[in-house]
C-alpha cells in the first residue's frame, strides 16, 4: 500500500527533525565514516540500500534518509557542515586579505556592508552571480569550461582531507598528504587550459607563465613535504600532528624546510611576490582575463580555497596543527589547550599564517620570470635536498630514546636539538667555506628583505588617509580657489573677466533684478563651470576685486545645466543647490576596531619603525629642509660644519632629493640660487594672507616680463 | 566474482578510457588530444583503485595527469598558435 509521501503528520515531521538533530550531532563524532568510504561503498559494495523495490515512502523521506541510508547520509551531512564551515572561513580569508591589505596601504578596506565590511564578499558574490557569463567568440569551449571545473573541483577535493581537529576530518585515506599534493599538481594543467582556451594573448602568456612557474614551484613543494613525512613517518595529517605533540613543533626540527615550504606554497598559490601569471600591470588579469561573471567568481573562490589549504598545510606540518603546547611554571599549568577547542586553535593558527601571507603581499614587489625560475630550480630545489639530508640526520639520532627538553613551544627531544645544531653548524661551515665570496650577496638581500618586512609592518598602524567623500569632507583651506563668487556692489560690468577667460566660460548676461538703461548696471558675468579650468585669470584681471574664487568645489550634477551658474547664483542671491555635507552621519565611518586597535598598536609600531611615521604625519618638513641647505651652499655662509650637521639631520628622502637637485644644479646653472620668491610665498602662507598663488615677491614683478 | 554493480562501474570506466583514448588519437586539435588523454589516464587510475591500490591511484594521477600531461601541454605551447600571428 503506497501512501502519499508528502502527507506528513506533525508527529512524523517532529520525528524527522529529531532524527536530523540526532544524526547531525552523531555525525560529527562519526566522521571516520567518511567521503572516501562513501565513494568506495557506492563503487563496489552492496551497501547502497536503494534497490528499486525498497524505494517506498511508507514512513516519509526522513526514514529513507536517516534510517535506510544512515551509513551514507550521516557522513554526508557531517561533510556538508564541515564544508560550509570551511567555505565561510574562506570568505573570511578574503575579508582578512582586503582589510589588512587596505591597512597596510593606509586605506580603510571594506567597511560599509555588514559589521566591519564582513558581508562585502557576499555582495560581491551576488554581483558576480547576476553579471553576464560571457565567453570569447573564438574561445576553445572545451578548454575554457574545463579550467574552472578542474581548479575549483580540486580545491574542494583538497578540503576534504584537511582536518580541523583530530575528529573533524571528512576523509583520511592514509595518504592525505599525497592526495593534497596530487590535487595541487592538477592546477598548472587547468590554468594552462584556461589561458590557452581563452583566445587572448594576455591569457595565453599568463597561462604559459603559470605553467612554467608551477613546474618550478612544484618540485620544491613536493620535496619540502618529503622532509616532514620522513620525520613524522606517516602520510596522515593526524599522525604528523601527533608527532609534533610529543616532539615539539616541526618548525623547530626543520626550520629550513619550513621556510622552503612557505616559499613553495606562495609559488603554488600565485601570490605576490610570485603572481606573475596574473601580473596586473603587464597582463591585464593574466590567464583569468576572459573569465567573467560567476565563472570568474568561482576561479577567485577556488584560488582562496587553495590558499586556505596551503595555510592549513603549513599549520599542520610546521605549527603543531590543532594542538597547543602545555607547559608549567612552578607547578602551575600556564596554558591548557583543552579550554580552547582544537578547531579554534587550528583556525587561529591558519588565520595567522594567512595574515603573514598578506603581510608578504604588502611588503614585496613582483619577481621577474627569470628570477622566479632560477629561484625555483637553482635555489629552492638544492636547498630542499639539503633539508632532506638534515632530516635524515635527525631520524638517525631519533632512533635512540632521548631526553625530552621542555621548551616554551612544547617538549623537544634533546637529541633532536643536538642533531639539528650539529647538522646546521656543519652545513653553515660548509657553505661559508665553499662560498665565502657569495656571503655578502646572500646576507645583503636578507637584510633588505627583513627591513622591508619590518617597515611594512609600521604602515599597518597608520591612520587611513582615504576620505569617504560624500560622508566625510576634508577641511578646506582658506587658500582654496575653486568656484567663483561675485560681489554685486563692486562689479562694474567691465567684462574683462569674460575677455581674458581662455575657455570662454564667463559671459556677460543681463541680470533679472533691475532694468537700467546703462548696461554697466544690468549685466554681470555668468559662469559655465562645465569647462572652467580654474586658472584664476578672471580673478587676477578683475580691477575692483569683485570676482573671487572660494572653497566650493561641488562640481557634480545630473545634467550640464546644473553646472551653469547664473550671475544670481554667483552673487549669492539664489541659493545654489549645494549643502554642507548632506550625508553626514549616514554611516559610521570610524568603527570600533579602529578605535580599539589603533591606540594599542600605533605606539608600538611607532617605536619600532619611527621613520614611517614621519612620512605618515603629512608634514612637509622636507620642503623646508632643502632650500635652507641650498642657501648655505649658495654662499650666504661658509660654515661647512653647520652645513654638514644640517644635511646629516635630514631625512633620507630629503637627502636623496638634495642629491638630485645638486646634480641638476651642477648640470644647469652656476652661481647662487635665488630664494626670494620662495621666501616671500612661504611668509605669506604663514601669515595666512593667502596661498601666495601667482604672487611675486617685491622687486620681482618685472622678471617675467623681461 | 564481480557483482553486477561493480561490473557496470568497471564497464563505464573502461568505456571512458577507450573512448577518450580514441578521441585523443583522432582529434585534430593537439590540445584537445591532451585533454582526452588526461581523462583516459584518470580512468586508468580508477582501475588501480579497483585493484585496491590507493598508492598507485594517487601516483598515477600525480605523475601522469600532474606531470606528464603538463609536459605535453608545455610542448604544445611551443607550437604555432594563430592567436599570436593574428596581428600580422
Amino acid at each position: 500500500m503506497a501512501t502519499d509521501p508528502f502527507a506528513w503528520t506533525l508527529l512524523e515531521l517532529c520525528g524527522a527533525l529529531n532524527d536530523l538533530t540526532y544524526y547531525v550531532v552523531g555525525g560529527i563524532g562519526d566522521l571516520p565514516h567518511n567521503i572516501w568510504n562513501i565513494f568506495v561503498a557506492t563503487l563496489g559494495q552492496p551497501q547502497w540500500g536503494l534497490a528499486p523495490g525498497d524505494f517506498t515512502f511508507h514512513l516519509g523521506l526522513a526514514e529513507w534518509i536517516f534510517i535506510d541510508n544512515r551509513s551514507v547520509m550521516v557522513p554526508f551531512i557531517g561533510a556538508t557542515l564541515i564544508l560550509m564551515f570551511t567555505m565561510i572561513n574562506v570568505l573570511m580569508f578574503i575579508w582578512v586579505e582586503r582589510k589588512m591589505l587596505a591597512r597596510f596601504m593606509d586605506r580603510r578596506g571594506p567597511m560599509v556592508s555588514g559589521p566591519f565590511g564582513l558581508l562585502q564578499n557576499v555582495w560581491d558574490g551576488m554581483k558576480l552571480l547576476i553579471k553576464e557569463n560571457a565567453k570569447p567568440a573564438r574561445a576553445d569551449l572545451l578548454a575554457f569550461f574545463l579550467c574552472p571545473i578542474i581548479l575549483v573541483g580540486s580545491a574542494f577535493a583538497a578540503i576534504a582531507v584537511i582536518p580541523l581537529s583530530s575528529k573533524a576530518q571528512l576523509a583520511s585515506i592514509d595518504l592525505d598528504v599525497l592526495y593534497v599534493v596530487m590535487l595541487f599538481a592538477f592546477a598548472p594543467y587547468a590554468i594552462f587550459l584556461g589561458g590557452w582556451g581563452s583566445y587572448n594573448k594576455f591569457s595565453l602568456i599568463g597561462g604559459m607563465r603559470s605553467a612554467a612557474q608551477m613546474l618550478a614551484g612544484e618540485v620544491p613543494f613536493f620535496l619540502s613535504v618529503g622532509g616532514v613525512i620522513l620525520l613524522a613517518g606517516s602520510y596522515r595529517f593526524g599522525d604528523i600532528v601527533a608527532w609534533q605533540e610529543t616532539h615539539g613543533w616541526m618548525i623547530f626540527a626543520q626550520p629550513l624546510g619550513a621556510v622552503l615550504f612557505v616559499v613553495a606554497v606562495l609559488i603554488e598559490l600565485e601570490r605576490i611576490p610570485f603572481d606573475l601569471p596574473e601580473a596586473e600591470s603587464e597582463l591585464v588579469e593574466g590567464w583569468t582575463t576572459e573569465y567573467s561573471g560567476l565563472r570568474w567568481g568561482m576561479l577567485w573562490l577556488g584560488g582562496y580555497m587553495r590558499g586556505f589549504v596551503g595555510c592549513a598545510m603549513i599549520t599542520l606540518f610546521f605549527l603543531g596543527g590543532w594542538t597547543m603546547p602545555t607547559y608549567t611554571v612552578g607547578g602551575v599549568m600556564v596554558f591548557t589547550p583543552h579550554i580552547v577547542t582544537p578547531v579554534a586553535v587550528f583556525m587561529a593558527k591558519t588565520y595567522l599564517v594567512f595574515a603573514v601571507f598578506v603581510w608578504i603581499r604588502a611588503a614585496y614587489p613582483r619577481l621577474r620570470t627569470d628570477q622566479l625560475l632560477s629561484a625555483g630550480w637553482k635555489r629552492l630545489l638544492p636547498l630542499t635536498l639539503i633539508n632532506i639530508l638534515i632530516v635524515g640526520l635527525l631520524i638517525v639520532d631519533n632512533q635512540k630514546p632521548g631526553e625530552v627538553v621542555q621548551t616554551p613551544f612544547g617538549p623537544l627531544l634533546y637529541d633532536t636539538a643536538l642533531a639539528w645544531g650539529v647538522g646546521g653548524a656543519t652545513f653553515f661551515t660548509m657553505v661559508a667555506l665553499y662560498s665565502m665570496r657569495y656571503t655578502p650577496r646572500v646576507l645583503a638581500p636578507l637584510y633588505v628583505t627583513a627591513r622591508m618586512f619590518l617597515s611594512t609592518m609600521g604602515w599597518l598602524g597608520g591612520q587611513p588617509i582615504t576620505v569617504l567623500y560624500p560622508y566625510e569632507r576634508l577641511e578646506i583651506p582658506d587658500s582654496a580657489r575653486w568656484l567663483h563668487g561675485l560681489s554685486d556692489e563692486r562689479c562694474i560690468s567691465c567684462a574683462r573677466c569674460c575677455r581674458i577667460c581662455p575657455d570662454n566660460c564667463l559671459n556677460m548676461v543681463e541680470t533679472q533684478h533691475g532694468r537700467h538703461p546703462d548696461p554697466r548696471f544690468t549685466t554681470r558675468p555668468a559662469l559655465d563651470a562645465n569647462h572652467c579650468m580654474f586658472c584664476g585669470l578672471c580673478v587676477e584681471v578683475c580691477p575692483t576685486g569683485a570676482l573671487t574664487m572660494g572653497p566650493n568645489f561641488e562640481l557634480s550634477g545630473w545634467a550640464r545645466d546644473e553646472l551653469y551658474w547664473s550671475q544670481d547664483e554667483l552673487m549669492g542671491y539664489v541659493e545654489h543647490d549645494y549643502q554642507e555635507n548632506p550625508h553626514k552621519g549616514e554611516i559610521e565611518v570610524e568603527n570600533w576596531i579602529d578605535k580599539l586597535v589603533y591606540p594599542l598598536i600605533t605606539p608600538v609600531l611607532q617605536f619600532l619603525t619611527p621613520r614611517n611615521y614621519e612620512h605618515a604625519k603629512g608634514t612637509n618638513e622636507d620642503a623646508y629642509e632643502i632650500p635652507s641647505v641650498f642657501r648655505q651652499l649658495s654662499g650666504d655662509t661658509q660654515d661647512r660644519k653647520e652645513l654638514g650637521m644640517m644635511v646629516q639631520a635630514m631625512s633620507p628622502r630629503s637627502k636623496k632629493a638634495l642629491k638630485m637637485l645638486m646634480d641638476d644644479k651642477k648640470k644647469k646653472t652656476e652661481g647662487p640660487l635665488d630664494f626670494s620668491a620662495w621666501d616671500y610665498r612661504h611668509a605669506r602662507r604663514k601669515e595666512g594672507k593667502g596661498s601666495g598663488y601667482g604672487e611675486m615677491a617685491p622687486g620681482q614683478e618685472d622678471k617675467g616680463a623681461a | 566474482m564481480m557483482t553486477p554493480k561493480e561490473y557496470l562501474t568497471f564497464a563505464f570506466f573502461a568505456a571512458v578510457m577507450i573512448g577518450t583514448a580514441i578521441y585523443a588519437i583522432r582529434s585534430r586539435d593537439a590540445m584537445h588530444g591532451v585533454i582526452y588523454l588526461s581523462i583516459s589516464l584518470i580512468a586508468v587510475a580508477v582501475f588501480f583503485l579497483f585493484l585496491g591500490s590507493t598508492v598507485l591511484f594517487i601516483f598515477q594521477l600525480i605523475i601522469y595527469v600532474g606531470a606528464v600531461t603538463v609536459l605535453y601541454v608545455w610542448g604544445i605551447m611551443l607550437m604555432r598558435y594563430e592567436i599570436m600571428e593574428a596581428a600580422q
